[in-house]
Formats: structure tokens, sequence, C-alpha cells
């Protein structure tokens, strides 16, 4: 990986998180706003576990080895959310 | 005298009772053809004084798709007849559309039931029903979690603080009494957390709520 | 000084040396085997109390508050003290063993993996002795039953402190142990030769991987509940139905964990004794790594259908419950099928073997009966569940185990256990068992945990035939005891390999030293044993180096009574295997542990003090070990499929990765149900600074690529940039913490103080915040170590792992930041 590519990243870490702040303070509040500000979270997840912790270069199990508690988190948390009311 | 028999059957009594024998009889053939299966095999085949010597191949084996396919063919078909009893049982759980149920509040604390009856009236440790009619208790706590259950007419649901869960029963018989008892670990109290249900007829239901200032059934 | 005492006292003293500093793997297994034993022990005291107890109506033997507190501590000391353990001891002992690895990837974790196990009990059975007493919410400790509130006192918070010291240590060990067979199998040892028993260790650890971090999570939000005062599980938002979701995602794999390794046990032992192959092998492989261990983790709520959760969920959750129910059948099926043509030797091994499996049938198809969310509105929180569970995890599973360790004590011992003992054990057992537990499926009214029940219930009978049935069963185990210790004392020589089974550890050159340091890379060499066929290379005539110097094993059950006890003065020889700080890291957990639970005595902080000190002084030593090389780890890339191209302390920091994955994503998703539930919740920017958030956001995203860079830099050998990096690292994490403990102190000093106990959003937001700043000073602590060692020249272009691992976890710290800014400061 290129010193190039992490300086990329790293731009848009910085610029996406100020993004957040400034979708925050112009619209707060709806439901879509939070999404947008989540998506943009997680983009950010993405390419840090991508390009800095080099997921993209390693080889195929251990690429796999993130999905099954990726996957896990997202039945918990979409059990303890929706099993209430109805 | 079936009928009468029938008709003094609590409505989820009936029910859960009915889905419990038909898993007890798949349940219990289940049981006894599996276990028979290994008795069988290790009685069959025990190791007899005089064939310790027998050396015995120990090929690798195929899988035999046959075989499993059959397995879960029959296991899932068991299953599926089961588990679609289950679901056509869930009025166990949920209220009928009654057009005239009586609702009544139930607090659990440590460890007592209190009863909030429509009048406002509150009772501790004693519930009164009228016989014959839908009854649906609404059921919270004040503290830790309770579990509030009718040992006889098989309905239970927790009671937690700050929530609301509710059940439903009929009891058909004047005169009855049931106990209610606590199903989750609740301190110390637990085992004596009881509380008596009393069935009386509609007439003398109403008589004693408006004796205690209500309007029956509002 | 007389020769005599002073040669005693050397002895003693090596042998102190080495049961405290070891960290080989047979060591460790053997220590955790008796330290099981014990805790199994206590735990069927507890239990012989509950059965006296119940014997007889308005019995008044046992307060209610004695009562409750020996049914939870029944619970918690039998499932995760003894079952557990005692696995987890037959695998340290066999797994290395059955694939030819001279030890675990990670000797010095293993070590501290078993500190952890014991200083957590000893915490937990510390609690009888405290004023309130032991944790009394049952072993599911539902909240808010278990808050400071309504389980007041140290004797609560030290269970719930042990049982974390318990959780962590399994997580560390299913991370070492998944290492190990991924990557030090010997040559030859195919996935597809692997013994059975390390396959079902494998799927337990994949179990134990993913399913304790949810109960950390859980528990350490519960200590804040209890020893700060947050509100995670006593508000109604959270409460109790949080930490049900929380406690059985945890729960159901738990149940699995305890099961597999019996499973393994009894595939190991069922072919040998019926002289045939293991009938439909890759079913049963197939069946439990495509089903059961994916499928554990998501039938949790079957545990939840009263509790007021939505029918559509109880719907989804039952049909799940029945498929996993599916791969069982099959398995059971096979192990049946593989006695059939055989000629089966029905000697005590075997026997538990058969045990295991014709109680697994009872306990299983009642199990089916239990995912009926309609029939459980019954069932559920009464003696019928009792006896469902206890058929399959003391039927199954422990009649499993003990036919383990009947079937290895020869190989343990070198000696031979008596089999007309072996024999009676398992008859009076099986009765016992039977007589104990097949009534409660009868007490369908009688709810659990009840501390006495009146006498015009009808359930006396029932009850007393259960009491009957425990003390047979107990007075059974006399047998195990007896065989276990005459073996180890005067039995007669075993062969070696008295079953004539064929798995490796029955041809491996057994003794107790160690096979290798701890310095190279924990293989075996490439004997070849494996390069030619199973069969050819199977045991006749292997010679069993094992005889008559290796009873050491039994944890010096007194030295006299070993033959040829030589093993203790040449223990010298592995002592690079030694290392005292996983013991001195066991020690500072009890004392930290004890501190905290103290803290409402003055003299809590002082001791909590202590236990941190300690802490410190043994991370210092362990770093200094390692840069002394003291210990080192190799780094090789691993040879094994499917891991040739990865370093194996890289793979072992991704799969650490994948628990935190699973901390951070329950607390997180603590935090959403939280939200989803509260009515009220401050607007985004009323508490919280959001121009401080963003500022500490992006000093944490730069200090990410001052680790790139750093990582850059030793790839190509430039020392001096690495430096930079990692110094520009440090400094940016201490300058994220001061603005994050500038916060804290402003929000403290609100006007309406923002406090630990100021409310839910406070609770949520100092906890979350707050173990992520520990992650961050943890990471801060390993770059001042790497500074060190950059220092000292300790990395080069070939050598610099370390510091790519370390660029993992910060990395990871980051992302978590990523999500608690946006959650906690703009939403
Ligand atoms: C076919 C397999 C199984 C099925 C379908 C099954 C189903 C269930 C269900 C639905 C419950 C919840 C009952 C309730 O709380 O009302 C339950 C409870 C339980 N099961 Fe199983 N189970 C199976 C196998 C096992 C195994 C293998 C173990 C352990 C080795 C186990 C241990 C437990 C325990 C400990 C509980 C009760 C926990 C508690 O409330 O304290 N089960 N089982
Ligand atoms: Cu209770
Ligand atoms: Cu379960």
């Amino acid at each position: 990986m290129k010193i190039a590519t992490t300086l990329i990243v790293w731009v848009y870490l910085v610029t996406a998180t100020i993004l957040e702040v400034v979708i925050y303070s112009e619209f707060p509040g709806s439901t879509l706003i939070n999404l947008s500000i989540g998506i943009l979270a997680a983009s950010k997840a993405v390419l840090i576990v991508m390009y800095y912790m080099h997921l993209k270069y390693e080889p195929r199990p251990i690429q796999y080895l993130i999905l099954p508690p990726t996957f896990l988190v997202a039945v918990l948390i979409l059990t303890l959310v929706f099993s209430v009311g109805h | 005298m079936l009928g009468v028999y029938l008709a003094t059957v609590p409505p989820t009594v009936g029910i859960w009772s009915s889905l419990f024998n038909l898993y007890n009889v798949f349940g219990a053939i289940a049981a006894i053809l599996v276990i028979s299966y290994l008795v069988y095999n290790v009685v069959k085949y025990r190791r007899r004084e005089g064939h310790d010597e027998a050396v015995e191949e120990r090929g690798e084996e195929k899988v035999n798709w046959r075989k499993v396919l059959f397995t879960l063919a029959i296991t899932s078909s068991v299953l599926f007849v089961v588990e679609l009893q289950t679901f056509n049982s869930v009025p166990l759980i949920v209220p009928p559309q009654s057009s005239d149920p009586l609702n009544i509040g139930v607090v659990g604390h440590q460890w007592s039931w209190t009863f909030v009856y429509p009048n406002g009236d509150r009772l501790v440790g004693n519930l009164t029903v009228p016989a014959g009619r839908v009854v649906i208790l609404n059921i919270t706590s004040t503290d830790v979690t309770h579990s509030f259950a009718i040992t006889g007419l098989d309905v239970a649901v927790d009671a937690n603080a700050g929530r609301y869960n509710s059940l439903w029963f009929t009891a058909p018989d004047a005169g009855s009494t049931y106990t209610i008892r606590c199903k989750e670990l609740c301190g110390v109290g637990h085992a004596f957390m009881t509380a008596k249900m009393t069935v009386v007829d509609q007439a003398t239901f109403n008589a004693w709520i408006q004796s205690t200032g209500g309007k029956p059934g509002s | 000084m007389d020769p005599i005492n002073g040669g005693q006292a050397r002895i003693m003293n090596s042998w102190l040396r080495r049961w405290l500093f070891t960290t080989y793997h047979k060591d460790i297994g053997l220590l955790y085997f008796v330290t099981s034993l014990w805790f199994g022990f206590i735990g069927s005291i507890l239990a012989l109390l509950i059965r006296t107890q119940l014997s007889v109506p308005g019995n008044t033997l046992l307060s209610p508050g004695s009562y409750d507190q020996a049914v939870t501590m029944h619970g918690l000391i039998m499932i995760l003290w003894f079952l557990s353990p005692l696995a987890i001891g037959l695998a340290n002992y066999f797994v290395p063993t059955q694939i030819g690895a001279a030890d675990l990837a990670l000797p010095r974790l293993n070590a501290l993996g078993y500190w952890l196990y014991l200083a957590g009990g000893l915490m937990a059975a510390l609690g009888f002795f405290m004023p309130g007493g032991n944790a009394n919410s049952g072993w599911t400790s539902y909240a808010p039953l278990s808050s400071a509130q309504y389980s007041p006192g140290p004797g609560p918070t030290f269970a719930f402190a042990g049982l974390i010291l318990l959780a962590v240590s399994i997580t560390l060990g299913s991370v070492n142990f998944l290492l190990t067979i991924a990557y030090l199998r010997a040559p030859g040892m195919t996935f597809s030769k692997m013994p059975m028993f390390t396959w079902f260790i494998a799927f337990t650890m994949l179990q134990m991987l993913l399913a304790f971090p949810t109960l950390i999570s859980a528990l350490l939000m519960l200590m804040a509940d209890r020893v700060i005062g947050t509100f995670y599980f006593t508000s109604s938002s959270g409460g109790a139905l949080l930490w049900d979701q929380l406690f059985w995602f945890f729960g159901h794999p738990e149940v699995y964990v305890v099961l597999l390794p019996a499973f393994g046990v009894v595939a190991e032992i069922l072919p040998v004794f019926s002289g045939r192959h293991l009938a439909e092998r890759k079913v049963i492989l197939g069946a439990t790594a495509l089903i059961v261990v994916p499928l554990s983790y998501l039938v949790w709520t079957h545990h939840m259908f009263i509790t007021g959760i939505n029918l559509s969920t109880q719907e989804v959750y039952s049909v799940s419950t029945l498929i996993i129910s599916l791969p069982f059948d099959l398995i059971i099926l096979a192990f049946i099928g593989t006695m059939t043509r055989g000629r089966i030797s029905l000697k005590t091994p075997m026997l538990f073997a058969i045990g295991s499996i014709l109680l697994f049938i009872i306990g299983g198809i009642t199990g089916v009966f239990l995912s009926s969310f309609v029939l459980d509105v019954v069932f559920r929180g009464t003696y019928y569940v009792v006896a469902h569970f206890h058929y399959v995890m003391v039927g199954a599973a422990i009649f499993g185990l003990i036919g383990g360790i009947y079937y290895w004590l020869p190989k343990m011992t070198g000696r031979m256990y008596n089999e007309r003992v072996g024999k009676v054990h398992f008859v009076l057992s099986f009765i016992g068992f039977n007589l104990l537990y097949f009534p409660m499926f009868f007490l369908i009214d009688m709810p659990r945990r009840y501390s006495t029940y009146p006498a015009d219930a009808g359930w006396t009978g029932l009850n007393q035939l259960a009491t009957v049935g425990a003390f047979i069963f107990a007075l059974a185990q006399i047998g195990l005891v007896y065989n276990l210790v005459s073996t180890v004392r005067s039995g007669p020589i075993a062969p070696p390999n008295p079953w004539g089974a064929e798995t490796l550890e029955w041809t491996s050159p057994v003794s107790e030293q160690p096979v290798s340091t701890g310095r190279d890379d924990n293989r075996m060499g490439g004997s070849g044993l494996w390069d030619s066929p199973l069969r050819a290379v199977l045991p006749i005539g292997t010679p069993h180096q094992n005889i008559g110097s290796s009873t050491g094993p039994i944890l010096g059950m007194g030295a006299g009574g070993m033959p040829g006890g030589g093993t203790k003065g040449d223990y010298a020889h592995g002592a690079e295997h030694q290392s005292s700080r996983p013991v001195s890291l066991g020690l500072a957990a009890v004392v930290s542990v004890l501190g905290i639970g103290l803290l409402q005595y003055w003299y809590g902080l002082p001791v909590l003090f202590l236990g941190g000190a300690i802490l410190a002084w043994t991370l210092v030593g362990w770093a200094r070990d390692d840069l002394h090389g003291r210990f080192s780890i190799d780094e090789l890339l691993g040879q094994r499929w499917p891991f040739h191209e990865t370093v194996k302390l890289k793979l072992g920091m991704w799969i650490f990765l994948t628990t935190e994955v699973v901390v951070f994503g329950s607390i997180l998703g603590s935090y959403l149900f939280i939200r989803s539930q509260v009515p009220y919740w401050p607007a985004p920017g009323s508490i919280h600074d959001i121009p401080l958030g963003l500022t500490n956001t992006l000093v944490l995203l730069t200090s990410s690529l001052t680790v790139v860079v750093a990582v850059h830099a030793i790839r190509e050998g430039n020392q001096r940039l690495l430096l930079a990096g990692l110094c520009s690292t440090f400094i940016l994490g201490a300058v994220f913490m001061g603005i994050k403990g500038s916060e804290w102190y402003q929000l403290f000093h609100l006007e309406n103080a923002f406090n630990f106990t100021a409310g839910l959003p406070a609770s949520v937001y100092y906890f979350t915040t707050g173990l992520h700043g520990a992650h961050v000073l943890a990471g801060m602590l390993v770059t001042l170590y790497l500074i060190k060692r950059t220092l000292n020249g300790g990395f080069s272009k070939e050598n610099h792992f370390a510091v790519e691992n370390f660029g993992l976890y910060w990395h990871f710290v980051d992302i978590l930041w990523v999500f608690i800014f946006p959650l906690f400061y703009l939403i």
C-alpha cells in the first residue's frame, strides 16, 4: 500500500467526520439524517478496516473472520430493538 | 357425559393439554424408537467371551446420503406437525376478541400480588373473577421481575417493572378456587408469593364489585 | 544443614515452582482437571443441601436466603467452574498431543487463563463468607434482582467479578485453542484426519469465542450499576429485558459449550470400543459445523418466551430452535450406527459414553417440547426445565466427560483403573441420576428455586424420590474418586495403548516433560508420522515411555506414593517453559477484585490500589521478559491450510478482535435498545460539547495515520521514522485522553451535575466512553513498550510483527470511536 493511499483515506475520514457534524447542525433530528450519519460512520469504519488494518490485502480466511461477529452483533441489535412492542 | 366434562374445562387448559398430549405422543414414540435402537445395538453386538480375538476391519465408510436424507425427512415432518399445532395454539397467548372482557390489573411486588379492579379497588393476595367470562390480566411489577402463573389454568407471564404484559383466561366453574404462584426467583419470599383466585358467578361478582363502589366490568 | 531436610525443601521448592510457574499444556491440563473436580465437589455439596432441604415440605434446614445462595452458586459453579473447565483440562492435555503439537500456540496465555479461572472461582466462593452472603439471584442473575438495591453487599459483587475473570479467561483460551488448531497441526495432520475430540473442542472454542464477550459486557454493565451507580439494569427502559437478552445471547451458546466436548469424547470412545470406524464422520462434522455452531447463536430468545417479547419474535426463535434439533438427530443416529455390526466391549468408558447418548435422547426430546412457545408458558420456570437441562448437562455432558476420564486415565497416569469399581460407579450413577431427575418431569406445576413447599401442593413424593436419587448419585461418585486416587497410587502399569485406539495421543512419546522449549515453533519435528496413511503408523509396538515416571501429574498426591517419582527433579529441563507472570497476574486480579468488592468500606480503595500495583509490576515484568527475549514467541508463517501466508500472532490478533467486536457490539446494542425504549433523551448538543468531540475524533483518526506510517517505516527498515510514528501516536493518544478527561470534568461540574448517577443518558455515556478510554490507555501502554523496544533496536525489516499487531488493535479502537462519536454526540 502506498503512502498516498493512506493519506487519501485519512482525508476521507476527516472530511466524512466534518460532514457528519455539518449534517447534524444543518438538519438535526430526523431519522433520515440519523441514517445518513450512520452510513458515513460505517463507510469510515470500512475504510479503516480495509486499508489501515490491511484487510484488503490479507488472505481470504482472515477476511472472512470478521463477518460472523459483525453478523451476530447485527442480529443481537435487531432482536433487542424489535422484540418489544409490535 | 363428555359434554359436561368439556364444558367445565377452561379453554386455556383445553388448548394446552391437547398440545401437550400431541407432543407427548410423538416424543414418547421417538424416545422409545431411538432408545430401543441404541439398546438393541448394544445387546446384539456386545462382545462375547470367546469371540474376543475376532479381528475387525475398520474400513473408511462412505456417507450414506440416503439414510441421512431419510432421517431428516422423518424428523422434520414430525417437527413440522407439532410446530404447526403450536402455531395453531397461539390463542392460548392472545386474548380472544371478546365483546365483554373483564380487565384487571395485577401488580407484583416483593412478595405479594395486588389486584386492581376496574372500579379502582385494590386487593392484596385475593383475586375474584366471574365464572364464564373472559378475564384479561394486565400485569406489571414495582420492583424485581416476577412471573405470574395460575396453577391449573395453564397461563403465565412475567411481571416486569415499568412494562405491562397480559394474559387471558376463562374460568368456567363458579365456586372453584385456584392458586396463583410466582415462577421467577424474586428474592427470599419467592416461595411464599402466592395468592388465591376465587371464581364466583356473574351475579355475585356484580354484587360484590358494586358493594365496593364501582361499576361492573367497565 | 540437615541434608535430608535440605533435599526435601529443594524438592518442595521445585514442586511449587513447577505448578505455580508452569506454562506447559499437560501441566495446565492437570491443574484444570484437579481444580475443576474440587469445584465439582463444592457444587455437589450445595446440591445435596438443596435436595435435603426439599426432602420434606416446610423444611427449615436452610433459610430462604441461604437456599437462594445455594441454588445460585450451585448453578454457576457447576456450569462454569466445573463442567466447562473439566473439558478444558482434557483439551489442554490432549488436543496438542492429538494434533502433534508440542504445546498450545501461546503457552503463557494458557497459564494466565488457568490462573484467572482459579482467581474467579476463589472470589465466587469467598462470597459465601461475606456479610449478607453470596450472589442469590439464580445462575441467570436476572436484573434487577442482581442489582445493588436488591442484592446488596460485597458477596454478589465478588461473584460477578469472579464471573468476569472467568469469562476473560475463557475468551483468551478460545483464541489460543483456535490458533493452535489452525496453526500447529503436525505435517500431514489435515483437517480430514483430525481426531473427533479435537474437532469438537474446536467447535466449542468457536462457541466460546463469540458468546462469552457478551457475558463480559453484560457483567461489566452490571458491575457499573452495582459499584458506581449507573442504571443499565435498574431502569425500566433497559432493565430486566436487556439483561435477559444479553444473558441468553451468551447463555444458549454456553449450553452447547458444555455439551460439545462431551460429544467429542463420545465420538472417540464409541469407535474404539465398538471396533469400528465412526459412522458418518463427515455428517457429524458437517452438521455440527454448519448448523449447530452458527445456529446456536440464533436461538437464544427461546429462554424468554414469557418475558413479554412479541409474538413474532417468539415464533421466529421457536422455529430456529426446532431446526437446531435436526443436526443432533443426525449425530445421535450416527453414534448409534457406529455400534452396528461392531464388537462392543462394555468397559467403563464405553458404558459412560452409551449412558451419555441415552440420556441426551431424553434431554433433547424434552428440549423440543420446550421450544414450543405455547407449551413453554407452563414449563417456563418450573422443574420441567430443571429436568430437561440436567438430562443434557449432567446426563449427556458429565457422563460423557467421565467416560473421557476413564478412557484417558491410563494415558495420563500410565496406570490402569479398577474396572469393577468403574462399572459399579456407572451403574449407580445411572440409577441415581434417573431417580433424581426423571421425577422432575412430573413437577410441571412446581416453580424452580422454591426454598420450600407446602405439604398440600402434592409435590412431596416426587421430591423425595429425587432426593433419594441425589444421594445415590452422589455416593456413586466415591467410585470415581476411589478410582482416581488408587490408579495414581497403585494401579497396575497400563499397556501403551490399552484400548487399541488409533489417534495420535496414544502414540506420542509421552513424558511429563515439555517436548520442546517455549522458544521454538511448538511443532513436533517432521517425524513423517502423518505422511504415511493413518492406519499404517498405528500403535502396535510404540514404546511407551510413560511407564514409571509419570504419576507426578495428579498434583503431587503425596510424593511417597508415586512410583519412581522422578519427574520433579527433571523438570528443570523445562525452565524456559516457566513464567511467574501468569500467576502473578492472577494474584493481581484477586486483590483488585477484593478491592472493588470492598469499596463500600474504607479499606477497599487501598486494596484496589495494591491490586493495581501488582498488576503494573507484573505487566512491566512481562514486557521486560519480552524485551530480553526470555520467552519469545516465534513469528513464523502458518504452514497449514488455510492459513499458509499468515503470521501466527496476526491471526491471533484478528481472532481476538472478533471478540472485541462482540463486546462493543453488545454495549452499543444496549445503548440503542435503551434509546428505543426511553421516553426522553436530551437533544444532541445540549449536554456534550460537539466541537470538543469533533476535535477528539480528528485527533484519534490522525493517530491511526501515524500508526500506519510507523508500520510502513519499519517494513522498509526505517527505525527513526518508526520511532517518530510511535511517539506521535502516543502523544495523540495522550491528547485524546486529556480532552476526554476535561470533558468528563466539565460534565461533572455542570449546574445539574451530569455524573455517573445522573440518569440513563449519563450511564450509557460514561460507561461506553469509559471502556473505550480504557482501551486507548491500554494501547498507549503498549506504545510505550514498543518505543522502548525500538530504542533497543528490537525491530527490523524482517522482525516487526509486534508493531503491526499493535496497529491492528489501535485502528480497531479508532473504529469504535468512529461509531461512538455520532451515536453519543450527534444523534
Ligand atoms: C435438541 C436440543 C435442545 C433444545 C431444542 C432445547 C431447548 C430448550 C428450551 C426451549 C429451553 C428454554 C426453556 C425455558 O426456559 O422455559 C431450554 C432450556 C435449557 N436448556 Fe435446552 N435445549 C436443547 C439442548 C440443550 C443442551 C444440549 C443443553 C446443555 C448441555 C441444554 C441446556 C439447557 C439449559 C441449561 C436450560 C435452562 C436454563 C435456565 O433457565 O436456567 N439444552 N432448552
Ligand atoms: Cu418470585
Ligand atoms: Cu437455549
